[in-house]
């Protein structure tokens, strides 16, 4: 890699760490593994940066990475185990109401299936459209769809049920 | 709020909330660095009737093979580090050598050491780093040669157990297999004569695996989209190797075409095979040897097609295609018969910059018919 491309690299790198970081952690819900991921995924792209920084869109290309690591390890990782990291307790503790909402909508996205998850992290994060979640993902745009729809029912469901168990603990015995 | 509401402000906070380190730009190249440049090796056996099938195909070679003149001159511009082989019982890393865990099969290079299948009954793959730690044991079953991508961590082979056929990509920087799918069986019942360092691995790059199909079809398989395995429309000898952004072509008259990722297409001239280097920018080819002349090695551009004769000092081609084992480094293996040793296979493992034209024997072998060198 000549001076100009690794200038060109560094600046990329720096451009769009956050934005990948924050995917790898919304993805898997531990940031020591999603900045693992992350640095894989730039490695991949300083590996082939000839080819990466003449995409369309190489960031794009950056974030596709970064899914399908994450699809990677979460396919050989023990089933039933539930991410946990700082920020769980951290927004816990804020005693902020809309945090609090937050967090209980990202405890119920990390138990939704996989595809569910990075469907509804690219919709909702990255603002993709189906067509481009779908490129990204490697799946039918209807298919992106049936994730969107069945991820939304599941969503609403645990937050119910979420909420149900967390009044019932309230109440006075 | 509704919940298409909360569930984008919910997502966006808890992104906004995550903790991370600046990009340590450092770490990303020394992660690079490891990847292309740590070495690995790669051997061949048979796994079906190893000896007897090694006697069987030692004289079928013994017929095709050609005196062996003077050796090559030494060259000082081959990286050592490029040098790795397998004699059939131990790994070469330059100079180095790492016991195997049980007769090599065939082995591929990824970019810390090498992956490699043996001869036991069920077909064993191990990944051996090239610092000489602890073999790994990482699947069973294999079928033939395992391949590696020397550029990264990635190697893949096929595990055929009963009626179950499926190929398999693992990443051995982190000891997790990343990819697993049903192919089509690629070893029927009566393929039971087996060539040292075969398998039906046929390139690993870009996060695609290609492969050997039914009825000769070249197929592959995408890891990182998981979408199912698949038939490249390629069949048999009209595709040669993918790597970097060109993919090798030869037409039915035999001019080997690169296509490049712009969509343009270079021809050079007739070869018998090649394979790519793992950039892609070159490509190392043979034609096999006629009554009037011997088969010779070249090397070519793939960017204008200029093909460079390479001079192995050997005066013949080797009887199969030379495996780059860096984007710089060859590797080759060449029968060198003679009446004088009838019981064996001599064979000589040479290495050459391929931008130097330089080459240099790394091993002279009274019996090489299981020395082997990476396949991809």
């Amino acid at each position: 890699m000549d001076e100009q491309a690794r200038a060109d690299f560094t600046s990329f790198v720096n451009a769009h760490w956050a934005s990948m970081f924050r995917t790898a952690y919304l993805l898997t819900g531990d940031h020591h593994l999603a900045e693992d991921l992350t640095q894989g995924a730039f490695t991949k792209a300083m590996l082939s940066w000839s080819r990466v920084r003449k995409a369309r869109e190489p960031a794009a290309y950056v974030r596709k990475i970064v899914v399908n690591q994450t699809f990677a390890w979460r396919r050989r990782r023990s089933s039933g185990e539930v991410p946990t990291d700082d920020l769980y307790d951290a927004t816990v503790s804020g005693h902020d109401d809309r945090v609090a909402s937050a967090h209980d909508v990202w405890a119920a996205l990390l138990r939704l299936p996989p595809r569910q998850r990075a469907v509804m992290v690219l919709r909702y994060y990255h603002d993709l459209s189906e067509a481009e979640i779908a490129e990204t993902l490697g799946m039918a745009r209807g298919t992106v769809k049936s994730h969107v729809s069945a991820a939304s029912k599941t969503l609403a469901t645990l937050m119910s049920d979420d909420t149900t168990s967390q009044e019932n603990a309230n109440e006075p015995r | 709020m509704n919940l298409d509401e909360l569930i984008r402000s919910s997502v966006r906070d808890v992104a906004d909330h995550a903790p991370f380190s600046a990009p340590d730009m450092a770490a990303i190249e020394r992660r690079s660095r490891r990847t292309r440049h740590v070495q690995a090796a790669s051997a061949a056996a048979a796994v079906v009737a190893l000896a007897v099938v090694g006697g069987l195909l030692g004289q079928s070679f013994l017929g095709r093979t050609h005196p062996s003149p003077a050796d090559p001159h030494p060259s000082p511009g081959v990286n050592q580090t490029d040098i790795v082989w397998s004699d059939g019982r131990a790994l070469h890393f330059a100079d180095e050598k790492v016991p195997a865990e049980g007769r090599v099969f065939g082995i591929g290079r990824v970019d810390s050491g090498l992956v490699y299948t043996t001869d036991a009954q069920d077909a064993q793959v191990y990944f051996q780093d090239s610092a000489g730690s602890a073999a790994e044991l990482i699947g069973r079953h294999a079928v033939l040669a395992p391949s590696g991508d020397p550029m990264s961590g990635i190697a893949s082979w096929v595990e055929q157990d009963g009626s179950l056929t499926e190929l398999v990509v693992y990443n051995t920087q982190t000891s997790r297999e990343v990819g697993r799918v049903p192919v089509p069986r690629v070893l029927g019942p009566n393929d039971n004569i087996l060539i040292p360092g075969f398998g039906p691995i046929l390139a690993i790059t870009g996060g695609e695996v290609f492969f050997s199909g039914k009825r000769n079809e070249v197929w592959v398989y995408s890891w990182e989209t998981e979408a199912p395995a698949a038939p490249t429309g390629y069949r048999g000898a009209r595709w040669l190797d993918t790597a970097g952004d060109v993919t090798a072509t030869r037409s039915s008259a035999g001019v080997v075409s690169f296509l490049h990722a712009d969509g343009s297409s270079v021809a050079t001239r007739r070869f018998e095979q090649g394979l790519l280097s793992p950039d892609g920018r070159a490509f190392v080819a043979t034609t096999l040897p006629t009554e009037t002349s011997p088969g010779e090695v070249f090397v070519v551009d793939t960017a204008t097609g200029r093909a460079q004769p390479l001079t192995t000092g050997q005066g013949s081609a080797p009887m199969f295609p030379p495996v780059f084992t860096s984007d710089e480094t060859l590797l080759l293996k060449v029968e060198t018969y003679d009446m004088s040793t009838p019981d064996g296979l001599p064979a000589k493992v040479i290495a050459c910059d391929a931008s130097a034209q330089a080459c240099e024997t790394v091993a002279s072998l009274k019996d090489g018919f299981l020395a082997t060198l990476p396949s991809r």
